[in-house]
Formats: structure tokens, sequence, C-alpha cells
């Protein structure tokens, strides 16, 4: 069927490459002139300690979750939904997870609270085709640029925690989290892009512009070791040698450096998160 | 002969039809996609991707199988194979704008799908899909 027509197909490729070369010829300049307008800003590479006195350029953010402490209340997960400002409860970028064990002949629960691992190694990293998630020059914090996200949710299938969450609707409506679990310091993402714990770095350089230390000072620590009621939570610069939270005081890093678990390690991601578990604390 | 006449208009009838039917349906289901958003599709963030990346995996692999069949004729010069050529080649380019469509209807930002002309992660095999879909597409469209 596709010999027949042979008489006129030499006109009508000359018709489709005229058409294309027009559509193309005339879409050069206001493409162009698109581009260079409206290009995303390259936003949060500069962290706002950079302009301060202090530096900000050495930081090994760490988070150390205690398991032996942790009664799976999860106010973390509400105080992180209030301060980054999910209204949506399909996202949740902290999760506790619940498991049932028996030790000694008694049933016990355990449980695994699951922000980002803030890996060193992010696999979602290198899945990205735009480039659009990356680890910050100053900490290492693995965030997402908004404006560059394409949705393609690639990051989603490489990251080994589950930890990334898309945003499959516009996110609207009231956020039941607030007030009672804390005030949004971040806007609300667009419908389309894909979000994740990001270490509340919103805290982290404000307070460091301020000379405050996280971890220490509420005001500079992350909205889940803020609000932990049980003391399972401590944040801090692994490189000072002692994590911190503000109402439960110090840990030594050499205390849990060597003993701590790291999940999934096999895969050489080297998470920032260390859990002290069950088994450990009983030794 | 007035007769078959009769009766193969009735079958196109039919199937251009039907298919008007079933194209009128897809553009309005990419509408209400790009509309309301991916969370119609009943995605979640545990099944990341869904149909979408099976449909065009599918569309691509009709592709790969027209493009092979299209190099056995115009690279490798066997002759015998002619007579299919063109059909290959269109074949191909059908499964290319399908697989392309349903592409910028997966992402979250059908408005960004550019954005990999511009920005390359050199380590993602994504970018790598997308210029092979890309250029080969623009090779079959010229």
């Amino acid at each position: 069927m596709f010999m027949v027509e042979k008489a006129n197909w030499f006109s009508r490729r000359y018709f489709v490459k005229v058409v294309a070369g027009g559509i193309a010829a005339l879409s050069l300049p206001p493409g162009y002139l698109f581009l260079t307008q409206h290009l995303p800003a390259q936003v949060q590479t500069k962290p706002a300690c950079a302009e301060a006195a202090v530096s900000c350029g050495t930081h090994q953010w760490a988070l150390l979750i205690d398991q032996t402490k942790c009664v799976g209340c999860n106010e973390c997960t509400w105080a992180c939904k209030a301060t980054n400002d999910f209204p949506s409860d399909s996202i949740t970028w902290n999760v506790v997870y619940t498991e049932r064990v028996t030790v000694g002949g008694a049933k016990e629960e355990v449980y695994l609270p699951r922000p980002c691992m803030q890996c060193e190694n992010p696999p979602c990293v290198a899945a990205c085709p735009v480039g659009a998630t990356y680890k910050r020059a100053s900490d290492g914090i693995v965030v997402i640029d908004y404006e560059k996200c394409i949705g393609c949710r690639y990051c989603m299938a490489a990251c080994p925690y589950g930890a990334r969450y898309f945003n499959w609707t516009t996110p609207t409506g009231k956020n039941w989290a607030v007030p009672q679990f804390g005030e949004p310091e971040v806007p609300r993402r667009p419908r389309g892009v894909v979000e994740k714990c990001t270490f509340c770095y919103q805290r982290l350089d404000s307070g460091l512009a301020k000379g405050l230390t996280p971890g220490v000072d509420p005001e500079a620590t992350p909205a889940c070791v803020d609000i932990c009621p049980a003391g399972a939570r401590f944040f801090g610069d692994i490189a000072s040698g002692k994590v911190s939270s503000p109402k439960f005081g110090d840990r030594d890093v050499s205390t849990f450096i060597n003993s701590a678990t790291q999940l999934k390690s096999e895969l050489n991601t080297k998470p920032r998160v260390y859990y002290i578990t069950p088994g450990e604390s009983q030794q | 002969m007035k007769s078959a006449g009769a009766f193969r208009d009735t079958k196109l009838l039919f199937w251009m039809g039907s298919l008007s039917v079933l194209v009128a349906s897809g553009l309005y289901g990419g509408y209400i996609v790009v509309t309301q958003g991916l969370g119609v599709t009943g995605l979640s963030n545990s099944v990341v991707w869904g149909v979408w990346i099976a449909a065009d995996l599918s569309f691509i692999s009709l592709s790969a199988g027209a493009f092979a069949v299209s190099a056995l004729i115009y690279v490798f010069r066997l002759g015998r194979f002619r007579p299919v050529a063109r059909a290959a080649v269109f074949v191909g380019l059908i499964g290319y704008t399908l697989t392309m469509l349903t592409l910028v209807l997966d992402i979250g930002r059908p408005d960004r799908f550019w954005y990999p002309l511009l920005y390359w992660n050199n380590s993602s095999v994504l970018l790598e899909i997308f210029w092979c879909v890309s250029l080969y597409a623009a090779v079959l469209v010229v």
C-alpha cells in the first residue's frame, strides 16, 4: 500500500520538509528569548551562612536515632509535616515503621524512624537525568531544585530507602499538623516534582548565620530532633565529636560510631543517619 | 464491482470510526492528566512507575524491530526485504512518536520535558535514553 503512492511521494516529502523547516525557523527566535529569560535560577547552591562570619563549608551533619529510646509516638513525623508543610497524608518525609519482635520469649514492638539518609554516595543524585537533585557543596545535604525537577521519578526508583515522595496532585488545603506540631517554614512544592527530607537545611543555614549550634539550639536544629519527647534523636556535626538534642543533651560520637547500624550499608550509600538498635544496647 | 467498493467503504468507515473513538478518548485522558495531574492515574509513592513505562517500552521495542528491519534493507542491502522498507520506517516513526507522547505525559512536569537538552547529568541512564529517543525520532522524521 505504501508503494502505490510512489508518484506523489516526492512532493509529500518536500511538503513535510518545508513545513518542519518553517516551524523550526519560526520557533528559533522566540525559543531563544524564552531560554535566556526563563531559565531556572540556580537556587540553594549558596547557603545563607556563606555571607556570615561563620564558616559552614566543612560540616558533616549526622543524625543519631536511638531505637532503644524510641516509643513510636510519631511526633517527629508530625513536626516534619508541619514544618515542611505537606498537607497530603500520602507524603511523609519521615516515617516510623513498627516491627513486632520476640525478645527472650516476650513480644515487643520495635520502632524504626526513617528520614532521608542523606547518603554520602546518593544513588538518587546519580539517577537524575537533569541534575535537579544534588549534594550541597557546603555540607553534603542532598536537596532538590524544584525549579529543575521534571518529575520523571527515576530517583524514587533509585532510592533504596523509599525516602522520596512525588506530588501526584497540587498540594492544597489545610495542613492538620499546623499549628499543633509547628509552623510551615518552607513554601509548598508545586505539583509534579519530587521532594524528601532536607535535614531542615533552612534551620541549619539561618541558625549558623546567627552563630547558633545545630543540635544544641532548638532554632537551628531539625524539627524532628526538637520535638522528640523520648530522647531518641540526636543531631550534630560528626566532625565536632558529639551529636546533641536540645532537650536530652549530648552523645559522644565515639560511643556509637563503631557500633551503630546504618540502613542497607552494604549498598555503599554511606548514610549519615546512624541507628542504635535494641540488640546493641543489651551488650 | 460496485458492491465490493461499498463493502470496502463500510469497512473503512468502521475502522476509522473505532480508531477515532480510541484517539478521542486518549486525547481526553491526556487532557485530564495534564490539567489534574498524575494523581488521577492511581499511582502512589510506593508504585511510582506504572502502565506508562510499560506502554513506552512496548513502543520502543516495536520501533526497535522496525529499526532492525530498516537496517537490514538500507545498511546491509538485503534486497528481498525491500517491499517492507517504507512500512518499517513508518512503524518506527509511529512507535517513537507514541513513546515521546507517553513519556511527556508520564513526567510530572510536561512543560519541562526539554530540560534534558540543557541540563546534563552524565551519570544518569535516563539522560542517555532521552537523547537516543530524541535523536532517533529526529532521524525518522527527516
